[in-house]
């Protein structure tokens, strides 16, 4: 087992409890803490998958969520809790015994692909590279576009729904 | 090098559990947290595929991934806080 390999199987472990520890919680700051564990864990896998920029974008990306939704949180009250959130645990912890059961099972007939060779020298996840594929029409066009004609048409809705408003007072 | 299978499983369980979270949890706070979990596994299923292919349009599909993630939170937030501006004062307290 290699030393990539162990980070990976530490970075899972606390990324997988972080997201069901989120999700259980009742306590807002608390399941912003774990969600930040997932993030952190995240950004972990990035870099072990050979992708440095996208890491980087993830950690400020994650940061400036986790920011934002504290903000949110600073207002609210606990949730109680009720059966809703043991069901949750219960389902989280079978689906994970669930898929424990087929990686053993399966253990010596996995396709343990570990990707393409990378030629030796290569610029593999450099941030001229991914620049370069996000400016390509073939990814701009289709998803660029309707992600900025969603921001637009919400922030539409919302200038629509100030005039109304001030009409009204 | 990990062996690019590992990380497909760690994509499909996160997702799995942000799913099973936006359906069990009533709160809006647990609901964007369970979709913040989502896209996070969307990311990492991305970036993994793209090292399948030693390809980096993965990775910018990811970073699309992630702005999404972003605009999704700061969304919610922003609803989150107008909503509670806006409640009658004698209503009960949410489950933010």
């Amino acid at each position: 087992m290699t030393a990539s390999l162990v980070l990976f199987y530490i970075a899972a472990a606390l990324g997988l409890a972080g997201a069901i520890q989120a999700l259980r919680s009742r306590e807002p700051r608390a399941a912003l803490r774990a969600l930040a564990v997932v993030i952190g864990a995240a950004v972990a896998v990035d870099l072990l998958l050979v992708a440095p920029w996208v890491a980087l974008f993830a950690a400020i990306a994650g940061g400036l969520v986790i920011a934002v939704m504290n903000l949110a949180s600073g207002l609210g009250g606990d949730a109680p809790a009720g059966p809703r959130r043991r069901r949750a645990t219960i389902a989280g912890l079978a689906l994970i015994a669930g898929l424990t059961w087929i990686f053993l099972g399966t253990w010596g007939r996995q396709l343990a692909f570990p990707g393409h060779d990378l030629a030796p020298g290569a610029s593999f996840g450099s941030l001229r590279q991914a620049a370069t594929a996000l400016a390509g029409e073939t990814l701009t066009l289709p998803l660029a576009l309707p992600l900025l004609l969603f921001a637009g048409l919400v922030g539409a809705l919302a200038l629509l729904d100030e005039g109304q408003r001030s009409r009204r007072r | 090098m990990i062996p690019i299978t590992h990380a497909f499983y760690l994509a499909s369980l996160l997702l799995l559990l942000g799913l099973v979270g936006l359906v069990l949890r009533r709160s809006l706070f647990g609901a964007l947290c369970a979709v913040q979990i989502m896209l996070c596994a969307g990311h990492l299923a991305l970036v993994a595929a793209a090292r399948i292919w030693a390809s980096v349009d993965g990775h910018a599909l990811a970073l699309l991934a992630l702005t999404a993630m972003v605009a999704q939170g700061v969304l919610g937030a922003a609803l989150a806080l107008v909503w509670l501006r806006e409640r009658d004062p004698d209503e009960p307290a949410p489950t933010l």
